[in-house]
Parts: structure tokens; sequence; C-alpha cells
């Protein structure tokens, strides 16, 4: 069957192709449903590159868990002469990388179905994505696409891809004209053929070819037709490779069914099974499916027996093994292969099958001696703990425990609790994860110092770091680090130094800052890479909080080179997200929001990364004036009260704030304010404080201002505009200066002025018209010195009101209204109310 | 995708000449646009050319705003709209 309407497609692949043969490569992803014709493009281009590109192929199968890094190695060993058995992970990627760069003529590698690739596939998918934009390479990778939903590890893996050399090819559905031009070269009407496949590649051609006189509504109704049609052995034959994902060698199905020449061709002539390379396979998996799923589940159970005896004869792979041996409920089988499975890809990186292959084996774990039993419920937890799968680390590590108070194993206890004691800090359960830290530290102090008291100390120093606590975070950090240093452990004191420098600088205390370079040092030197990366965070995050502009910038410029090379994604979003906020705070509003819109769409950031990216983009848009803001603050709200943390609830808690007052809607600003001071109770963040004050003080909500708040805070809660707007320049945050600047004088609202404009803050525009109004007006018509707040005070007080309703309308506490009238009194030089009313007619002050 | 109307300021005033270069110009602005993802539906321009309200199909304010950036347009306020027609209700 010819190619239809895929010209557009080959034409691109073909204008790729030829970058990457001119060293510029390229990383196609071809998608679309199942059926629609992603292999037959693929197929079709690669035959017309043949000539000028070196190709090689890996596929994807669907096994219940795939073989880790399955496709690598085949395109590995069709790539490269050394053996790829028993290399790392590691030296598997830039081994092939470096075949790659090296490559003076052009190569193509084909990937197909990465919809079921295995984790550590995808890891290197991404790799060699982000890398070969300068070499002879051209990527194609097929997927579906329905299939591949925002959570699908495929999406996480390649949505956030950017480059020109990176592009997504989605296919479409044939046309009708399409369908009617195929189905009039056989005769058949077009009309009816389009109707029943919606233009679906795969089952148009196999309705096109299906049996005279059938009508199938269906590829699963064609294909049991053409199975109908069949010899008894034939059936047989294709029922049994309907059970095998991808291919079954012929002598896998010799050593089953015994010499089956006649049958195998005659599945071949009904077409319903392709020979090749010395394997059975169906033209499609739609077909293999339709197959499968006609079987009864106890005649599947049997067979699938069957093949897992084949197998386990002619010693197969144990990705195989293990899908046979799960659907033929094959406990014996599973509990000896599948641990084995999850070990080699817990090796390569591919963690989510390797807890795949645990909780399969978890089911029959009764079985198994205790000693056995507990290992597998330790594997399993921690492969759920790496694939961020927290209730079922938390399932399976207490399962674990049990059975380590069963056999009286007090240090393996004490390991196990301090696991616990961070999934449940994951999980949000503070008090759990603080009870399991101290019973941890509990079982190791019964024995002398050494390697797991350290870690359960320092585990306990992070606890108290992460609520606030520094004084024990610095306490149990030292305990930590003595421990760490005589045992020349360099690992465990970089985490310890780590907690304590962070718990002080969290805490505006300098003296922490030592440790924390120290344990970027200590990391640095000796490649941890997890170490380094925290180290980084906590450096850049406490200087961004803190307005500390070089430093901040320093430490983000380098922590996200360093995250960046090493794949580090969620510490790179995360500083990514810091970085944002840096950028809103000096005024670069364009690359804040570019940032932020990158975090917020992409599907692989969490929630940490997020949470401060909506708060951002928000901001930007709020103080643009642009649409799109309360969905954000809303979002963001939703995402930050769940954590119960300061950090996320009061950061969206002062950007509700700022938009409140830019809408002018007071009321609202002393709420969310509010809401972001309660969460900060029993904290020490004075930055955090002095940010809502900040805002609270120009709803005139701060009668008192507290104590140690950072100078600019401070200053603009006293009134003291012209102080507060000099310290925000040294922090180089124009919009907070150019807010302090309106209520100064005509010469600071006009600096204020230049300040919106070169910011582009339009809704402070009409702020900036009104307090140069008013400054020319006042100079004019106000004698007294009274203040704005004074002035229209002094208005209100003719109509009557008491202080009480004075103060519910300006939405300020009748204390700030008495502490206004008394000023007025003062300064017009009156002893009451009346009098003042008066004087204000004379001075013509009333209007 | 949300619809936005974006008010522009040409103080000098503009002037799209009617032959092939006032064309291209607006053929230059489409395309410029798409790179963002943006799509300029059509413009209402005030009788002294000066004011424009330009209606615009776009995934964000940030994308509108690029694309002004590269036409080199002036961009006033930006309001995300819904479209109501007369006969929306019968």
């Amino acid at each position: 069957m010819p190619l239809l309407e895929r010209q557009t497609f080959l034409d691109e692949l073909a204008r790729r192709s030829c970058l990457a043969a001119d060293a510029a490569g390229q990383a196609v992803f071809v998608c679309g449903e199942a059926g629609i014709g992603k292999t037959a493009l693929t197929s079709a281009f690669l035959e017309s590159a043949q000539e000028q590109f070196t190709i090689a192929r890996g596929y994807c199968d669907a096994l219940a868990t795939p073989h880790a890094l399955g496709p690598v190695f085949e395109i590995w060993s069709q790539l490269l002469e050394t053996p790829a058995a028993g290399l790392s992970r590691d030296q598997l990627f830039s081994g092939l990388c470096a075949r790659l760069q090296q490559a003076t003529s052009p190569l193509a590698i084909l990937i197909e179905d990465l919809h079921w690739a295995d984790e550590a596939t995808l890891d290197f998918v991404r790799y060699l994505a982000r890398r070969l934009a300068h070499w002879r390479c051209l990527l194609i990778a097929t997927f579906r696409d329905d299939e591949a939903g925002p959570e699908h590890p495929l999406t996480r893996a390649i949505g956030d891809l950017t480059g020109s050399h990176v592009s997504r090819l989605k296919l479409a559905t044939l046309s009708q004209a399409a369908v009617a031009q195929l189905a009039a070269a056989v005769g058949q009407d077009g009309a009816r053929v389009y109707s029943i496949t919606g233009g679906n590649a795969f089952f148009v051609r196999e309705l096109l070819s299906a049996p005279p006189g059938s009508v199938p509504a269906s590829v699963r109704d064609s294909m049991l037709a053409r199975l109908a049609r069949c010899s008894a052995d034939a059936r047989r034959v294709s029922e049994f490779v309907a059970l095998s994902p991808g291919r079954m060698e012929t002598a896998l199905l010799t050593h089953l069914l015994g010499p089956s020449q006649g049958a195998v061709d005659e599945c071949v002539e009904r077409g319903i099974l392709v020979h090749e390379r010395g394997a059975l396979s169906f033209r499609h998996e739609l077909a293999r499916r339709a197959i499968e799923d006609a079987l009864s589940p106890a005649k599947a159970q049997e067979r699938h027996a069957r093949i897992l005896a084949a197998l386990l004869d002619r010693s197969a792979d144990v990705a195989r093994v293990v899908h046979h041996a799960l659907r033929a409920r094959d406990e014996k089988a599973l509990l000896e292969h599948a641990p084995v499975a999850a070990a080699r890809a817990a090796s390569v990186g591919a963690h989510r099958e390797a807890a795949a292959y645990y909780a399969a084996v978890l089911e029959f774990v009764a079985r198994l001696p205790l000693s056995s039993r507990v290992h597998l419920y330790e594997k399993h937890a921690y492969e759920c703990y790496l694939t961020s799968q927290i209730r079922d680390a938390v399932a399976s590590a207490h399962a674990a425990l049990d059975i380590w108070r069963e056999l009286g194993e007090r240090q393996a206890q004490g390991r196990t609790l301090r696991f616990l004691s961070r999934q449940h800090w994951f999980l949000g359960d503070r008090a759990t994860a603080e009870r399991c830290a101290n019973e941890s530290i509990a079982m190791h102090e019964a024995f002398a110092p050494d390697r797991d008291l350290a870690m359960a100390y320092s585990n306990r120093a992070q606890l108290e770091m992460l609520c606030g606590r520094v004084s024990a975070a610095i306490d149990f950090g030292e305990r930590a680090v003595a421990i760490a240093r005589e045992l020349g452990d360099v690992e465990i004191e970089s985490h310890a130094l780590n907690n304590m420098g962070t718990a002080r600088l969290g805490n505006d205390d300098e003296s922490g800052r030592p440790w924390l370079e120290r344990s970027l040092e200590l990391a640095l030197t000796h490649d941890l890479h997890e170490h380094v990366a925290r180290a980084y965070v906590n450096l850049a995050t406490s200087a961004v909080r803190s307005q500390q502009v070089e430093r901040a910038e320093r430490y983000l410029r380098e922590g996200l080179a360093y995250c960046d090379e090493r794949d580090l994604d969620s510490w790179t979003h995360y500083l990514q997200s810091y970085q944002a906020r840096f950028d809103l705070d000096r005024g670069d509003w364009d690359r804040a929001a570019q940032l932020a819109t990158l975090l917020v769409d992409s599907a692989g950031s969490s929630a940490i990364s997020r949470i401060p990216a909506l708060v951002v983009l928000a901001q930007v848009r709020m103080r643009r004036g642009d649409p799109g803001v309360t969905q954000l603050l809303d979002q963001a709200l939703d995402a930050a009260l769940p954590t119960g943390e300061l950090q996320r609830i009061g950061r969206v808690a002062a950007a509700r704030a700022e938009n409140a007052w830019l809408n002018g809607d007071m009321a609202a600003l002393v709420r969310e304010a509010d809401r972001g001071l309660a969460a900060a109770q029993g904290h020490d963040d004075r930055w955090m404080v002095g940010e809502l004050c900040f805002w609270k003080a120009l709803a005139g909500a701060v009668p008192q201002v507290p104590e140690g708040l950072p100078a600019a805070y401070a200053l603009a809660a006293r009134g003291d505009w012209r102080a507060s707007a000099s310290e925000f320049v040294v922090r180089r945050m124009p919009f907070e200066q150019a807010i302090m600047l309106l209520a100064g004088d005509a010469a600071a609202i006009a600096e204020a002025g230049e300040i919106v404009e070169r910011l582009g803050a339009v809704p402070l525009r009409a702020r900036v018209a009104e307090a140069l109004k008013n400054a020319a007006r006042g100079r004019a018509e106000n004698p007294c010195g009274l203040t704005h707040r004074e002035l229209e005070i002094l208005r209100l007080l003719a109509t009557g009101l008491t202080n009480a309703e004075l103060a519910r309308k300006l939405f300020v506490s009748p204390k700030t209204i008495d502490h206004h009238v008394s000023a007025v009194l003062g300064k017009l030089q009156v002893r009451s109310r009346a009098q003042a009313v008066t004087v204000a007619h004379e001075l013509g002050l009333m209007k | 995708m949300p619809r936005y109307v974006v008010e522009r300021t040409f103080p000098e005033g503009l002037h799209i000449p009617v032959n092939s270069e006032g064309a291209a110009a607006c053929l230059g602005v489409v395309n410029n646009n798409a790179v963002d993802g943006v799509t300029w539906v059509h413009s209402y321009v005030s009788d002294d050319h000066v004011r424009t309200y330009c209606v615009y199909d776009g995934p964000s304010p940030e994308a509108i705003r690029k694309a002004a950036a590269r036409s080199q347009l002036p961009v006033g306020a930006i309001t995300e709209v819904q479209v109501l027609a007369p006969y929306f209700y019968r």
C-alpha cells in the first residue's frame, strides 16, 4: 500500500536529515495514535536515507515490565564493536554518545514505541537529545501520544526539551479522499471503509485486505475473522505468538509446538503473521492485542506457563521470563527471577521498572523465609522512594521494620526508622517524621558510634533545620560531623554541615555561611552530585530571600550550570524558580515571566518549583496590568496550603496582598497578609514578615511595627518613605522603591513616574498622576502640613461619623483614627472636631 | 486559546500604504506572530490613526508582548475578552 498524505512529513524528515548530515544534529519525535502509520513513515524515510546514513534501530516492547535499556543495548550492538555486557549505565551513555559525536559520516538512530520504554531508556533519549545539536546524528523516536498523558514518564522526559534541533511531528488520520483512493484500487467503497476505520491507516489496510464477504467493524473483528478461516494448527500458532509481546523466535515456537512450518506458512499467507529475521510477529500491535484479548484467561494462563517453561529452558532474557511468569501466575518463577530483573533495572537507573518488579514479587512473599522477605521489602521501599511513590515506600518500610523487630536486629531497625523519618516528612507528617528520627537515634546510640549513628544525627539535624529550630539543628549536626570526621566519611560530613549552615543562614545569621560553603567544597571535591546541588540550592535561595544581590547572582549562575550539565533536573527546576523570583525583584520582568512560564508549563516540575513560578508569573502580570492573574494566584494558594510550610504560604500570601493593593481592596489586602503572618508564627523569618508588613502598612494597618525587620521594610512600615526608598535602591528593588517614592514630595513622585515607565508598571501610572496632582494642590492648599490621610479624615469629620464608623469606612483600626484625629487637631491648633471642621471651611480645605 | 484586545497608541499615526508594501508589512506581522503562537484576528483604528484596538488570539499576555516586540509594535493595555454578539441568546 503506498504512503499517502505523508509527503509533508517525509519532506520535513528529509530537511532535518540534511541538517544532521551537516553536523547540526536533530531529534525528531513522531507521534500519533496506534495504527496511524508511524512505523510506515519512518521505514519509508529510512529506506530513502540508507545510502547516506548508517542506521541503528532499537525497539520497545509491551512487556509487563520492560527490559531495562533494551533498545539502547540493541543500538549499541549495531554501532560499536565492543560488547555492552557488564558496562555501567554511565559507560553505556557516554560510550554511545562518544561514538555519535566522533562520527565522520552521518548516523541515524530509530527508537520505536517510546511509550513502552523503561525509565532508563527514557533517560537516554533525553540525555542524547540534549547533546546532539552539533553532531552528525539524526534521532527519530516514535510513540503513541494517546497513551502518554501529562503524568506519563515519557511526557515528563521529553516534554520540556527545547531548541530548534528538537521537533515533534504529529501524524493525522487519512482523509476521506485518501481512503477513497486506496479503496478504489481494490474495488471497495471508500466511504464505507472510511466510516468504519475513521481513517486509521492500519485499520484501513487491514480492512482492505480482509477476506471477501466479511464485514468487520473493528480490527479485532477483522483479525478474529481471519483466524476463524485458519486450520486449528495455524490458529494455535497465532495464539502463541499473540501472547509474546513484540516477536516470538521461530526456534522458540518449534520448541513449544514441535515442527510447525506448514502452520506458520499458512499464517503468513493469510496475512496474520509476518516472518522476518528468524521470528514471527504481527503486522501491528493492535492485531496482536486483538487475538491476545480473545483468549480465555484460563487458556492464556496455561499457554503462558508453557512459554515460560520454554524460555527457562533456553535461558531467555529475565524481563521476558518475568512477563510470562506474572501472567502464568507462577510464584516460584517470579520469586526466583523478578528480584534479579529488579536489581538489574535498578543498576541502570530504571527505577520505575525496578519498583514494579519488586511489587510483583511482594504478592507471593509470604512463602519466603523472613530474612529474604525483609530484603525484598526494603528494596521495594527504596525504589518507590526514588520514583516518588512515597505511600508505597512507607508501607513496605513498615513491613520491613516489623520483620527486623521480630528478628531482633536493632541496627537494621534503626536504619529503617531513619528511612521512614524521611518518607513521612515527604508526606507532610512532621510529627511521625520526628518520632521515627528519635527512635532511630535511640537504636543506634546503643552501639559504638558508627556511620549509621552519624546519619541518624544528620537526619535529625535536617528535620530541625526544616522546622526552623536552629540550636537543635546545630546540636545534632555537630554530633554527626564529629563522628563523620573520625570515620573519614565525607558524604555525611557534607550533609551535616549543610543542615547546620542552612539553619543559621535561614535565620539571617551569617555565621552559618562558612559551614555551607565548606559543605559545598567537600561535595565538589568528592564529586557528590546531589550534595553539591543541595548546597547550591540552600546558598542561592537564602541569598535571594534576603536580597543579597551579588551573592544570589553568583550562586544561581554556578548552581544552574552545575545541575544542568549533570541532568539533575529537579534541582535545576528549583533553582530556576528562584532565578525567576530574582529577576522579578530586579525589575527584569520579561526574563522572569519567560522562566516562570517554562516552569508552569513543564509537566516535569514538582510542586515546590511550580508554586513560586505561579507566583512570579502572577506578579509580573499584576504589575503590568495584564490579565490572567486571579487563576494563577488561586492555583498557587491551593497548592501551597496543604504543604503547611511558611516558604510556600507566605510567598503566596504576599503576592495576593500585593494584588489586593493594586486593586484598591484594602480589606482583602489585610486578610491575605494576615494569612501569611499567621503561618509565620513561631518561625523567625524576618524577611517574610517584613514583606507582609510592607503591604499591610500601605493599608495603614500596622500601628505597631514589629522589632527586627530588615531596614527597608521597617522604614517603609514606619512611613519613612525617603529612607526606605534608598534602602530599596541598595537592594535593587525598583518596584518597591517606586511605591515608596509615591508617598514623597513632587521630585520623588516624578522619579517614581520614571521608574514606572521604565518597568512598564501600567497600574501605577494612575497613582503617579494622582500623587502629582495632590502634591501640586497640597502645596497650594495645605498650609497646615496635613498629610493626605489626615486631610481625608478632616473632610470626613464633617459628615459626623464616629471614630468607629470612620475606622470601618477606611478599613483601619479605631485606634489609628484616634491617632490621626489628634494629629489633625494638633496641626490645626484647635481643641474639638467641630472647631477643626470650621477652620477647614475657612481655609478652603473642604471640597 | 484566550482572546485579547490590545490597545496601542501611535503618536505619529499608523499609516499602512494600500499597496504591495502595505500588504507585505501586514503579512510580516502575521509571520512574526506565528513564532509565538499568536494570531492577529483584526484591528479597529481610530479616525486619526493614533489609537488602535487589536483583537488577538494567543496563549498568554507574555506571548502577545513578545510578538509585539518582534514586529516593533507598541503595547498599551491588554484585556482578556469573550465574544458577545446580539443574537447569542435566542
